[in-house]
């Protein structure tokens, strides 16, 4: 059984960090622990746990300057929440909103409106994290603009905690989106990308795009919604030009306002991330495999890529804007979770897709991932790793893959 | 001291011997970038046409423990591409090919070496445009825009570099070819990208790049505020955010640069206001004039005097040359001058304008303004007259605390211009040991024998060692290059320099 360690100050992360330093004794990072966090392979275990969920002051909002600094644990919900008082947003909505923020960070949450708004490295401008040294690091600042010395923060964006310990980040935010509406409807099958396709084509400015597979078994249908906002002006001539493509058929809902089939509309949810909607909506047991597409927009907007993966079992949650799929399997026997991954290869490599787990089966490891959760440049992440973390206490597997 | 005979062979069996330069003139011309400050002769000046060919040479380089660096257009304005300790420079100009258009993934593969104008004219017919739009983009090139992490105008809105590129192609100090990105907007693991994009040319060589496309826009909208104070302008620009209003840019000009750019491009600036505030919304047709409208009474409501809107595109083109190629409109009031870099959180740019103003007129030298308001990032122009020696140490001391004060706001060395050799005896008043001992520790990574364009960005206790050293030599600064082909740079040659860089009139 590992222990877990949650100071409330930095300054006893950074004491117990030195202590596994003088040890030379693994760790593993957690911020709220909501999130899935998979072994090199099947059967590892994770070593003692640093948690940062106590973590979770504000070190400033400055509403004036559009910026925000917190502390890492604080979760995503709670600093969207803390931005809300202002009229603020962060704009990257990742999906886990009960995770901490450093953990979204380090893991390089991205959400529907990533090609729209962004992701973290459009937001971060500061950041504070203890390294391989134990030593207390500042890179960045306040400012929404700053090019002296390397940029460090950016560095630790999607670390996945190996390369040190995020501690505090500091982010750039932005006025929340005026007058935020959605058309939403229901297509019988996947043509629906075909005119996404044509929406793309036509530059039209649409703020997100979701849709969802249906929830019941034995249905083959999606549940689409375009989000955009602004003005009157401005939101009739996109809700005019989404329809021209789409089809008088779709449902104009202002954020907040019920639909009898979308169970979990935006409004606060857009930026803290659908998942617990999702999960509900879909009735997926605790242990269902969740994988994380990452592909090219061109890739992502080939029905072909939908088509050859929905089953029974399969859910899924598309943001083909961006290039990013949600495949999920309703089932949680690492056997049918292994047998579906491996399904998906052939097509992935074609596509030359690459995956994250979001979640899975315990038995289920970056071995089932294979190539496809190895980035471009993995040498050198692997070098980079060693080198910042000569003792070898940050344990994060993605770092030893094959 | 050109190349070594040996070298210089080798270098011309790989690229052919046009490609393989070390005269007077052309040692010469590489002397320096955009800040003549800083000068110093390149070893000799190579040419690759194509990444193999730059592999070999930087195997070359590795193999005979030569430095080098690489190089763009050379506009950068912080001396990032001078070749200290007698490097060898690179010259990227020749990968200028546009590789490939992806228009459904908004992208475009090209060369390090093409221009960034040339970026948005190649899809301008389809409707994008590349948007960080340095001042100097009808020259600098896009591998310099990696380096710097420049920025631009039209930035408020958008982002800098790092947010508009999604793959870099890399040759790191030893020849390793490696990819960082690609055309997924997220890959797994940690952004090296994003730490390569802003290393100044210290952590590799790029020589193939994929930027995102932006769309665009379906109308622009470009207002003028005409203020009869900075203060005033400041103001606005604070007041414009507040509002939830995000301009695609907010520039402001004070009355300095405007009578100049009056004198040089004639835009139809008022020559009585104290400071306009060029403010552009872009965004669909429907619905821009009530945003527009909506910005016109916070600019009134800041005390604009008058506020005047572009009647048509070539008015807007007008304003916009007369913003971008102030600089040089500089010239005609000052011999010269001297072009800061520093950012402050924007709701201080009232006092910290005052405090800059205050700075000037205690050094008796004009200090004019025009920057990106938007982003508190200021560029400060100290006019100074080069024959005078001091007004020319008065400018350095001028530019020093201006510096002094963004830091002392909260803010920041540089915005856009990067540290390279100007700013980097500043960095530790900005970072603490630690901090920087971390960064360095990043260079020793990808550049461990910091053959890699030496000398940039951090505090060196050289700082010390100039000062102090004998006037024959200023000693290397980083690791030991190799025999016979890098050598100290003597001291009477940068005084040379220094003189031949202000009689010509540059920003020094």
């Amino acid at each position: 059984m590992s222990n877990r360690f949650a100071p409330e100050h930095i300054e006893e992360a950074q004491d117990w960090l030195r202590e596994r330093l003088s040890a030379k004794q693994p760790f593993a990072l957690r911020g709220a622990n909501s999130r899935f966090h998979p072994q090199t392979e099947a059967g590892a275990t994770d070593p003692d746990r640093l948690s940062t969920a106590q973590l979770t002051r504000t070190n400033f909002f400055d509403p004036e300057d559009m910026v925000v600094g917190v502390e890492s644990g604080m979760t995503v919900a709670s600093l969207q929440t803390l931005l809300a008082e202002k009229s603020m947003v962060l704009p990257v909505n990742p999906w886990f909103a009960d995770s901490a923020i450093g953990s979204a960070f380090a893991c390089n949450d991205i959400g529907p409106n990533r090609l729209n708004m962004g992701g973290f490295r459009d937001c971060v401008i500061g950041i504070e994290y203890l390294n391989g040294a134990g030593e207390r690091v500042h890179a960045g600042g306040k400012v929404v603009k700053n090019v002296s010395g390397y940029d460090l923060c950016r560095m630790l964006i999607g670390s996945l905690g190996g390369l040190g310990v995020i501690t505090a980040l500091n982010f750039k935010v932005l006025p929340q989106p005026v007058a935020p509406h959605g058309l939403y409807g229901r297509f019988p099958d996947s043509t629906w990308l075909q005119n996404l396709a044509e929406l793309h084509s036509a530059r039209v400015p649409v703020d997100w795009v979701q849709a969802l597979s249906a929830g019941e078994t034995g249905r083959t249908d999606w549940l689409l919604g375009i989000g955009f906002s602004g003005n009157a002006a401005r939101r009739q001539r996109i809700e005019t030009e989404i329809r021209q493509i789409f089809g008088a058929g779709l449902q104009l809902l202002a954020d907040g306002e019920p639909h009898s089939e979308w169970p979990f509309l935006p409004g606060t949810d857009r930026f803290t991330g659908w998942l617990p909607g999702l999960r509900k909506f879909w009735n997926l047991p605790a242990q269902h495999l969740h994988l994380m597409v990452l592909l090219t927009t061109k890739e992502a907007l080939n029905p072909m890529h939908l088509e050859a993966v929905r089953t029974d079992q399969t859910r899924i949650a598309a943001h083909p804007i961006g290039g990013d799929l949600h495949f999920f399997l309703d089932a949680e026997a690492a056997a049918a979770q292994r047998e579906f991954i491996e399904s998906l290869k052939p097509l992935l490599r074609r596509a030359q897709a690459k995956l994250v787990l979001g979640n899975a089966a315990p038995e289920i490891s970056y071995a089932d991932l294979g190539e496809f959760a190895r980035p471009p440049g993995y040498s050198l992440v692997q070098r980079l790793k060693r080198h910042l973390d000569p003792a070898g206490v940050f344990h994060a597997p993605f770092y030893d893959l094959l | 001291m050109p190349f070594a005979n040996p070298i210089r062979q080798e270098l011309v069996r790989i690229c052919g011997k046009e490609w393989v330069k070390d005269d007077p003139i052309t040692l010469y011309a590489y002397r320096s970038d955009g800040l003549t400050l800083y000068t110093a002769p390149p070893l000799g000046v190579v040419y690759p046409g194509n990444t193999d060919e730059l592999v070999r040479v930087v195997k070359l380089f590795h193999r005979e423990l030569i430095s080098f660096l690489p190089r763009g257009a050379g506009t950068g304005l912080s001396g990032g591409a001078v070749p200290r300790e007698g490097s060898a420079i690179l010259e990227m100009a020749r990968f200028k090919e546009i590789h490939e258009v992806d228009l459904v993934n908004r992208t475009i593969t090209l060369g390090p070496g093409v221009v960034n104008l040339r970026i948005s004219e190649h899809v301008k017919p389809q409707g994008y445009h590349f948007v960080p739009d340095p001042s100097s983009q009808k020259a600098c090139t896009i591998g310099g825009n990696v380096s710097e992490n420049s920025g631009g105008p039209h930035t408020l809105k958008y982002g800098v570099t790092v947010n508009h590129v999604l793959g870099l192609e890399v040759v790191l100090p030893d020849g390793e070819v490696v990819e960082l990105g690609g055309k997924h907007h997220n890959q797994p693991g940690p952004d090296l990208l994003g730490l390569m994009i802003g290393s100044e040319g210290t952590f590799g060589v790029v020589t193939k790049i994929i930027c995102r496309l932006t769309p665009n826009p379906e109308k622009a909208v470009t207002l003028l505020g005409v203020f009869d104070s900075v203060r005033g302008a400041c103001d606005a620009v604070s007041g414009i955010i507040r509002n939830g209003t995000i301009p695609a840019a907010m520039e402001l000009i004070d009355k300095t640069v405007i009578r100049a750019v009056e004198a040089a491009l004639k835009p139809g600036f008022p020559q009585d206001a104290e400071a306009v505030l060029i403010v552009e919304l872009e965004d669909l047709q429907d619905g821009i004039e009530e945003d527009a409208e909506l910005v016109e009474r916070m600019l009134q409501k800041s005390g604009a005097q008058d506020v005047k809107r572009a009647k048509d595109e070539a008015e807007r083109a007008r304003i916009w040359r007369a913003r971008k190629e102030s600089f040089g409109a500089i010239g005609q009031i000052s011999p010269s001058y001297y072009v800061q870099d520093g950012v402050i959180p924007r709701s201080k740019l009232p006092e910290v304008i005052d405090q800059i103003e205050a700075i000037g007129q205690k050094y008796n030298l004009t200090v004019a303004n025009v920057f990106h308001a938007g982003d508190g990032n200021l560029h400060p122009l100290i006019l100074f007259d080069y024959e005078d020696e001091e007004q020319v140490e008065n400018t350095h001391k001028v530019g020093e605390e201006i510096l002094q004060v963004c830091m002392g706001y909260g803010g920041t060395l540089s915005g856009e211009h990067g540290i390279g050799l100007e700013k980097r005896k500043l960095m530790g008043e900005l970072y603490s040991e630690t901090d920087l001992a971390n960064m360095q520790t990043l260079r020793a990574f990808f550049n461990p024998d910091g053959r890699l364009n030496p000398s940039k960005i951090f505090p060196t206790p050289s700082r010390c060692a100039e000062a102090k050293h004998s006037p024959q030599a200023i000693p290397s600064e980083s690791s030991p290059v190799g025999a016979g082909h890098a050598r100290d740079l003597p001291a009477d040659e940068l005084d040379r320099s220094k003189l031949v860089a202000r009689k010509s009139g540059i920003a020094v």
